[in-house]
This record gives structure tokens, C-alpha cells and sequence, in this order.
């Protein structure tokens, strides 16, 4: 057999399985640039004068998330795009990831700012985890602490930058992941909140998130990563655990014995949404109320980082925020 | 048929009758959905066909974390 070959002749890199085309490295990148543009076009995501916070992790996805705004965004008078890592402690994995964050803010003149769990919530992950193989906290799962954190960290970070959206790198595998998570748990709550653009109601404390990669899989964001070098740090973090990764193996069997299962799936669901949403909102799941203890934006009345710092002896409410090391 | 296959920082010779990258992502018992796979330093897609001698390599690109 015969190198396959992309529709305008050159040699093929990557075969899109469900739809049965062969793109070559050029085609490839320009359908998918393609694709982000419609995401972001049809769902509204990013309009007139805007701050966006784009979350950056220094992986793959992030880093992608970051280069295409810059790209698409960059020369636009009325938009500033800020970069912000999240650093949660974790020797050997986010030490590394960092300088990969700050390598490439550098590289396209973004402005940078790093949070650090330690110096904002009194513990890194490797405290926890620490204390934790001591028999502390014995029910603490790192993945839920970290993520709670993370976006805690991030959402405060984004409103004192003054940024008007939060940009993450979250792609189709992530969010086919999630929505298939929260109805295995029966989370409506969280379903409700899902979607290509965000759904919760106002609050002037609460970001809106966007995630531009969301109708495109991991594979080819990290396709797209190699072939522009956008992102080139491919560590995992020693702490992964639950059910995500359960999910995820279960998702991706599926899709190797029938292409386009986690297209359909989303596709699906986001047909779902409205419904979804208005049983939620009839339900008063929707609303977004303010914390008792920290006063930042959540839907009972404490929210999860106040719930779980509790365990821990801190109180975020008496501190101040602390942005670190301002990256030029 | 002899390939050279570099996997999860290890690389090894391999004896196989497979024909195609996704035969030999079958033998190894790796999920397509979850790599790319280059041939001789070039990105090929699953249903290329590989030869005596080439040189596999096979890079894991789901995250954790």
C-alpha cells in the first residue's frame, strides 16, 4: 500500500478515523485552527473588549489554549490575554511544567503570574500527600483537593487581574470524561453547569469559563502541539488517582472499536443541555451563592475550599491574596 | 519481520508479523486512541504500513493531571 495522501496531495500524518480523511501536517493545522475559530464563533466565547486569564499548566493543552489565543486574539487593540499557572507543589512534575510555562510566555511577549498553593493556602500537594501516608486526612483524595484548589486559586487570581473570562485548555476527551462522571455519580448540579459556553448565573465574583479546545480530542491537540511546537512537556503527575481514570481508559476502548463514539457522546449531551438546565433552574441548582466564610462564589453555603481547608486548620478569608512572580 | 520500537523510555528489537502501525500497536496491546506514532522521526497515521528495519516509535499522549 501506497503512503496515504492529505486531499491536496502531500503525504498524510494523521487519519481523522470518524469522518475517514487524511490530512497532511499544513491541512491538519489549518482545520485545526479551523475548528477553534468555529468553537469560539459559534458559542460566543470571546467578544469585545475582553481580559482573558488563560490557565497554564505548561502542558500540552494549555499551552495550546495559550499560542491560538495569542494567534487569533494577539493583534486585537481591545483584547489582553494574561497567562496564569497555578503551582501546587509537586516536586519533579510542576517544577518542571513551570519552566516550560515561563519558556513559552516569554516566547510570545504574554504577561505571566504563577500562584502557589503554599504560600496562598498554608500547604503544597506534597504536604498533604505527606501528612496524608502519616494518617492524616486518611479520606483526602489528591485529585479532589487539587482541583478545588486549583480553580479556587485561579478564578480569584483571574477577577484581581481584572479578566473578564477564565480560558482553559480542557479538550473533547476532558469533557466527554466529565459529563460521563457526573451521571455515573448522578451529579445534575455539575451536568447542568457543563457546555460549550458557560451557563451559571451572574455574579460578579465568578469568572466565566471558556474552553476553546472543547470540540476537539487529545490526540489532536497533541498532534497539533508536536508539529508547531506549542507545547513539548509530556510529564504526569504522580498523584493521579479515582475514578477519571477509569473512565477515561473505558472511553477511549470504546472509541478504538468504534470511531467518533466520543464525538456522538458530546454531541449528545450538548443536545441534552437545554432541558437540563431548565429542570436545573426550576430546581434552584443553577444558583450561585457567596461562601459564609470566604464570601468567593459557590452553591451551598460553604464553599468546597473553605469544606476542606477546615480539615487542614486554615482560613482563606483572613488572607490576601498572593500572585507571584510576575513573568515578563 | 525486525523493527526497532521505542515505548514509555524503552527501546527494544521486536520480531513481529505485523504489517501496519496499528497491527503493531495490537501486539503490544496499546490503545490507538492514546499515541502518536512516528516512523524513522515522521509522524505517520495508524494505517501506514512499516518494513524490515524501521524504526518505531510510539509517544503517549493522554495527560494526567
Amino acid at each position: 500500500m501506497a503512503d496515504l495522501t492529505c486531499a491536496c496531495g502531500s503525504k498524510a500524518i494523521y487519519t481523522r478515523k470518524h469522518e475517514g480523511n487524511s490530512y497532511c501536517a499544513s491541512c491538519f493545522k489549518d482545520q485545526f485552527e479551523k475548528r477553534v475559530k468555529r468553537t469560539i464563533r459559534e458559542n460566543g466565547l470571546i467578544g469585545k473588549n475582553e481580559v482573558i486569564v488563560v490557565g497554564l499548566s505548561g502542558g500540552k493543552d494549555s499551552s495550546v489554549s495559550l499560542v491560538l489565543m495569542k494567534k487569533i486574539f494577539g493583534e486585537r487593540p481591545d483584547i489582553r490575554i494574561i497567562a496564569v499557572s497555578i503551582d501546587e507543589g509537586i516536586e519533579h512534575y510542576r517544577d518542571k511544567s513551570l519552566e516550560v510555562t515561563k519558556k513559552l510566555t516569554r516566547k510570545l511577549g504574554v504577561d505571566h503570574y504563577i500562584v502557589r498553593f503554599k504560600s496562598n493556602l498554608g500547604s503544597s500537594i506534597d504536604d498533604v500527600m505527606a501528612a496524608k501516608a502519616q494518617g492524616e486526612n486518611k479520606n483526602l483524595n489528591s485529585c479532589t483537593f487539587c482541583g478545588v484548589f486549583r480553580r479556587y486559586l485561579l478564578n480569584r487570581a483571574a477577577r484581581e487581574l481584572g479578566a473578564t473570562k477564565v480560558c482553559t485548555g480542557h479538550n473533547m476527551d476532558d469533557e466527554a470524561q466529565a459529563v460521563l462522571i457526573n451521571y455515573l455519580k448522578g451529579d445534575l448540579k455539575r451536568l447542568a453547569r457543563m457546555g460549550p459556553k458557560p451557563a451559571l448565573k451572574s455574579n460578579d465574583k465568578f469568572i466565566p469559563r471558556i474552553k476553546p479546545l472543547r470540540d476537539l480530542p487529545e490526540k489532536e491537540v497533541a498532534l497539533y502541539a508536536l508539529i508547531t511546537k506549542a507545547g513539548n512537556y509530556w510529564g504526569e503527575c504522580p498523584y493521579v488517582s479515582g475514578i477519571r481514570f477509569e473512565v477515561r481508559d473505558f472511553l477511549n476502548d470504546v472509541e478504538s472499536k468504534h470511531s467518533g463514539t466520543k464525538f456522538s457522546f458530546l454531541r449528545t449531551f450538548d443536545a441534552m443541555l437545554p432541558v437540563l438546565r431548565e429542570s436545573a433552574s426550576k430546581s434552584g441548582l443553577s444558583e450561585i451563592t457567596e461562601c459564609e466564610n470566604c464570601g468567593e462564589p459557590c452553591s451551598g453555603d460553604v464553599c468546597k475550599a473553605c469544606e476542606l481547608l477546615d480539615k487542614l486548620d486554615v482560613n482563606i478569608a483572613k488572607q490576601k491574596m498572593l500572585l507571584q512572580e510576575l513573568v515578563r | 519481520m525486525k523493527l526497532k520500537v521505542a515505548w514509555m523510555n524503552e527501546g527494544k528489537e521486536i520480531e513481529t508479523k505485523a504489517t501496519t502501525i496499528s497491527g503493531i500497536l495490537k501486539e503490544l496491546k496499546i490503545n490507538p486512541e492514546i499515541v502518536l506514532v512516528s516512523v524513522n522521526n515522521e509522524i505517520v497515521p495508524d494505517e501506514s504500513e512499516v518494513k524490515e528495519n524501521d524504526f518505531v516509535e510510539i509517544l503517549k499522549v493522554v495527560s494526567g493531571g
